[in-house]
């Protein structure tokens, strides 16, 4: 009975994964390790690192992706990101000139692998500003530091849209 | 459905543009605040509607609307929602 429980879940699941990725024109799938702040609620924002855990190296670029926005797109956000199981990992030197999410400072956060999909058929608008810097942060994962850049995703890769976890 | 009667884009579709146009304008609401970060609430809201009126009229090739004055069309009641909060 669990077992016919599970199959009914996992193509409801499915079908709503491919719903919400038929909605997007041109995916660009990012595969890679999403730091997030620890909170019961959508984070504003998490780091996407696109590489797995065993080939991160020190200077690896990083993306600043704007989360809590793809609730309008992906209806499920808080349920997929509150049932996962994540690596609680630390961060530190998160210095911004803006308001973030991530606050100056050491920071527990948590660490999963999985996929962010963007929608390249819509740029992102050229007339807002934006801050096109890049920042530096200290990952440790495991008493191993890694030294890390980020950024903002350039405006080509265009608005995310979804965010799927490594199952 | 245009003036012609011919179907333009269908409900569905038309979600989607709705939803596309949120997204978008909440990501340059967003972006907007983290470069002043001493924006009013109210300024941000209308900033946001502004923004996704932009995106809308590009998606929608003019079509669509995105204001807070509810619909043109009365015999198609608006379904008031709460907004919620992100923290």
């Amino acid at each position: 009975m669990s077992s016919v429980i599970r199959i009914t879940t996992l193509l409801a699941m499915s079908s709503l994964v491919n719903d919400a990725l038929a909605q997007i024109r041109d995916p660009l799938s990012l595969h890679g390790i999403v730091i997030f702040p620890v909170t019961d609620s959508i984070p504003q924002e998490v780091i996407l690192i696109p590489c797995t855990l065993d080939n991160l190296k020190d200077g690896t670029m990083g993306y600043l992706v704007m989360f809590s926005t793809m609730r309008w797109t992906q209806h499920d956000l808080l349920h997929a990101i509150s049932d996962l199981k994540k690596e609680e990992v630390n961060i530190r030197g998160i210095i911004t000139p803006y308001v973030s999410f991530f606050p100056p400072g050491d920071v527990s956060s948590e660490l999963v692998e999985g996929n962010i999909v963007f929608d390249k058929s819509y740029p992102v608008s050229p007339d807002v500003p934006r801050d096109e810097g890049i920042y530096e942060l200290e990952l440790t994962i495991n008493d191993t530091t890694y030294l890390i850049k980020y950024t903002n995703p350039p405006k080509e890769f265009g608005y995310p849209k979804m965010f799927i976890a490594d199952p | 459905m245009n003036i012609e009667k011919k179907m333009v884009y269908s409900a569905n579709e038309a979600k989607n543009i709705a939803t596309d146009a949120f997204n978008a304008g909440e990501n340059d609401m967003r972006a907007y605040f983290k470069q002043r970060p001493t924006t009013s609430a109210d300024d941000l809201g209308r900033y946001w509607i502004q923004r996704a009126q932009h995106h809308m009229a590009i998606l929608s090739l003019g079509r669509g609307r995105v204001g807070t004055q509810g619909s043109i069309n009365n015999a198609v009641p608006v379904v008031i929602r709460p907004y919620e909060f992100c923290y």
